[in-house]
């Protein structure tokens, strides 16, 4: 099992819309996925039309007094389930706070379904807080969309800080462009900079497009309503270079 | 209805004919929104090996052609859950040369295949009409689905009804819905249970076909009682099957285990003649051996260009990474080879004489053998004689490989392996008269001292042959020599391995002589069904 976790300090840069394009790709390889929304505003759960909403809420889940299994849902897609969120995942910090270790609370919730899926992926909400530790330590590799801007560069650059600081080599960190407009001369200046800012730097870049946008009205991955679009054929490319960094 | 559906993918019931999708339609209305997906037409494949090998692991391939495009899905037969998914037709074989050996298709599907093709098992046509039952929020929470069958042995043939099903598939997480759905279904369809069956089961039963129905594992049942002409009889009849059902997989060259099978087989009928001798005819017996010896060596030499082709990868990667290149000329070579082997060994299977003797050996095996033309010793019972030719050959494997010391020659290695192959073909004939714990612990140490054996004797074959190929190669101007050097490495490694194997001979014979072993095969002859 890998789990991906698309993640950002940021917020609004498309976690969600990557999590939610990059898991139906996996599931539509044949792959059995499950995404797991850890943001309490719970967008990928809307995306998925499942309400956000976990019986006994996110503390018991996280503390393992819930039967994850028994929370997971089905999508509306052939081995895509959805672990969904809880608006009570905003006290996860309080949970993890509360134990000796943490990071590895995370990790045994996950264990728990490393025979039934081959991918679990992490919708994030946006932070730096005892949550993204605990990601940091569990996920295989980390997704992180990133506006060609100077103000989301610095967030990367103190994240790939972070991972250096707090040794945490494991951390894979997989960034690509995102909200990218040719149209905009700062835009292409990152763009064309971008390969060489180091081995994080996946090529692919996902431009901004409105079927992206769509997906919150349409409530669908954008390969089900827009299969021959830009965005649809960005995120096909992506998940072909993230599986090669896996 | 079901007590627990909470765990099931899936719920399949038979569905009268009276009632029609519209029907169905008005009944799950009262239950909430509703969204009828387009209907799907589509033709699958059902595939598997000829040894029935995914059906074994619980699994068929499904080639399914719909609109136009074609996709293969590996599916587990009872959860009808696909694991993989390739785009496009399977491959028929995968090897080591499969392009993208490390997709999830060739992880689960070549430890089970190996060398085996996928072949066609039985051709269906569907049409599926799906109803999705939605929520508040337009999120499907149950599947209901109507479906058609027909199915085939072959595609251009009439195919057979398979029926009308009604399948609910539960939603995880939303099974409140789905129990909803079936009391509604159950009460105005008056559905009978759900299938128990899978439909791939029921598929098959339909063209008449059985699961299993060929092995190349020997299962002989027989009574202990019964006289030994007999039971030879039967067994010979198992063994010609076996010959039979491989010869057209041989002849249209599909995999390399069709002529290994055939050969197994022939093997066996040879063996068998030899063994058990006193209870045919001398004169009927004579001519069968030297006409099954015949089969046998024709179909030698394509075998070992088999072999030396299914080792090549091998071959390769135990040159440095450099010099696995100039191997490619030897592989062209033995390519051209197989190719011109098999040609012939094709021709004569052909041949009057292969027809000739499977109709005259099939006439003497259904022959009343009268008793004033069979030796006395055919009319004692199977269980006697059985003990009495394991017994023999028992001792004699027991004194010859005790015989063998660091200085005996291969012969002697040779001679011994020949033993231990007839000695473990008895067993394998007639092991349903002995308890099966024993013979599986008799078997397990001689077949390691058999794999030691002709891992022996199989790499000084090798090294020989790859010599004389090379002399031919050389010859023929096809060798560079960068080839010829590669080619020199590889023969100096068989005989580094096969130096190794003769090492590890003495550990390897000293545990089937072990006391335990003895006693072992004296409880299995003293506890023989009376």
């Amino acid at each position: 099992m890998k789990v991906i976790a698309t993640y950002n300090i940021k917020g609004g840069v498309g976690k969600t819309s990557t999590a939610v394009n990059l898991a139906f790709l996996a599931a539509s390889q044949g792959a059995n996925v499950l995404i797991w929304d850890l943001d309490p505003q719970g967008a990928a759960s809307y995306c998925f039309r499942i309400k956000a909403k976990v019986r006994g809420g996110g503390s018991k889940l996280l503390r393992g007094k819930s039967e994850i299994d028994t929370l997971i849902k089905g999508t509306d897609y052939e081995r895509l389930d959805l672990l969904p969120a809880d608006f009570s995942y905003r006290h996860f910090d309080l949970v993890l706070g509360d134990v000796k270790r943490p990071k590895i609370l995370l990790n045994k919730a996950l264990n728990a379904l490393k025979h039934d899926y081959d991918y679990v992926f992490l919708d994030c909400p946006p932070s730096i807080s005892l949550l993204s530790e605990a990601v940091f330590h569990s996920a295989d590799a980390l997704v992180v969309p990133t506006l060609p801007s100077i103000l989301s560069l610095r967030t990367l650059k103190k994240l790939l800080a972070f991972r250096t600081d707090n040794k945490l080599h494991n951390m894979k960190v997989l960034a690509f462009l995102t909200m990218l407009d040719r149209r905009k001369k700062l835009h292409n200046h990152v763009a064309q900079a971008w390969p060489d800012m180091g081995p994080w730097a996946l090529n692919t870049s996902v431009s901004y497009a409105s079927e992206v946008e769509q997906m919150a009205e349409r409530r669908q991955p954008v390969m089900c309503f827009a299969a021959h679009g830009r965005a649809s054929k960005a995120y096909t490319a992506l998940w072909v270079e993230v599986q090669k960094h896996i | 209805m079901p007590a627990d559906h909470s765990t099931q993918t899936f719920l399949l019931y038979r569905l009268e004919q009276q009632y029609d999708t519209q029907t169905i339609i008005k009944l799950l209305a009262s239950l909430g929104k509703l969204a009828q997906q387009p209907l799907q037409h589509s033709q699958s494949t059902m595939k598997d090996s000829f040894d029935w090998r995914l059906y074994r692991a619980g699994y068929v391939v499904e080639e399914v052609h719909q609109d136009s495009t074609v996709h293969s899905l590996l599916r587990h037969i009872e959860s009808e859950e696909s694991r993989a998914y390739l785009a496009g037709k399977a491959p028929l074989v995968l090897s080591d040369d499969t392009p993208d050996p490390g997709t999830q298709w060739y992880q689960l599907i070549a430890p089970v295949m190996k060398l085996r093709a996928l072949l066609p098992v039985l051709y269906r046509r569907s049409i599926i009409e799906e109803i999705c039952v939605l929520n508040q929020d337009d999120k499907t929470v149950v599947r209901v689905s109507i479906e058609q069958y027909q199915v085939s042995t072959q595609a251009a043939l009439a195919y057979q009804p398979l029926g009308r099903f009604l399948r609910v598939s539960p939603v995880r997480g939303y099974h409140k819905q789905c129990k909803r759905t079936l009391e509604k279904l159950h009460h105005s369809l008056h559905l009978q249970d759900c299938l128990q069956q899978n439909l791939y089961t029921l598929s098959l039963q339909t063209i008449g076909r059985k699961p299993m129905d060929y092995s190349s594992k020997l299962k002989i049942n027989l009574d202990a009682n019964m006289p030994a002409w007999l039971a030879s009889n039967h067994i010979m009849r198992i063994l010609l099957s076996a010959i039979e059902a491989n010869e057209a997989g041989l002849t249209g060259d599909i995999d390399t285990e069709f002529l290994h099978d055939f050969r197994i087989a022939v093997r066996r009928t040879r063996s068998a003649l030899t063994q058990i001798r006193p209870v045919m005819p001398p004169e009927v017996m004579e001519h069968f051996q030297l006409e099954f010896a015949w089969l046998g060596q024709l179909t030698s030499p394509p075998r070992d260009l088999d072999v030396y082709l299914l080792n090549f990868v091998r071959y390769q990667q135990a040159l440095p990474v450099c010099m696995r290149h100039d191997l490619e000329p030897l592989r062209t070579f033995l390519k051209q080879k197989r190719k011109q082997a098999y040609q012939s060994m094709i021709w004569q299977l052909h041949s009057s004489r292969y027809l000739r003797l499977k109709k005259n050996w099939m006439a003497f095996l259904n022959s009343d053998n009268p008793i004033n033309s069979r030796p006395k010793e055919a009319d004692e019972t199977i269980s006697a004689l059985a003990s009495q030719r394991i017994e023999k050959l028992f001792t004699h494997v027991l004194r010859q490989g005790s015989a063998i010391c660091p200085d005996s020659p291969p012969e002697s290695l040779h001679a011994l392996r020949k033993s231990c192959k007839k000695l473990r073909y008895m067993i394998e004939f007639f092991r349903s008269l002995y308890e099966k714990k024993t013979v599986c612990g008799l078997m397990v140490h001689l077949k390691l001292l058999q794999d030691n054996l002709g891992q022996f004797q199989d790499l000084a074959v090798q090294s020989t042959s790859l010599q004389e190929i090379q002399r031919e190669m050389t010859a023929a101007g096809l060798l560079s020599q960068s080839n010829g050097c590669a080619i020199n490495i590889l023969v100096e490694q068989l005989h580094q391995r096969q130096a190794v194997a003769r090492d590890t001979y003495a550990d390897c014979f000293k545990r089937f002589y072990e006391s335990k072993n003895r006693r072992r095969f004296c409880r299995m002859l003293r506890r023989a069904h009376p």
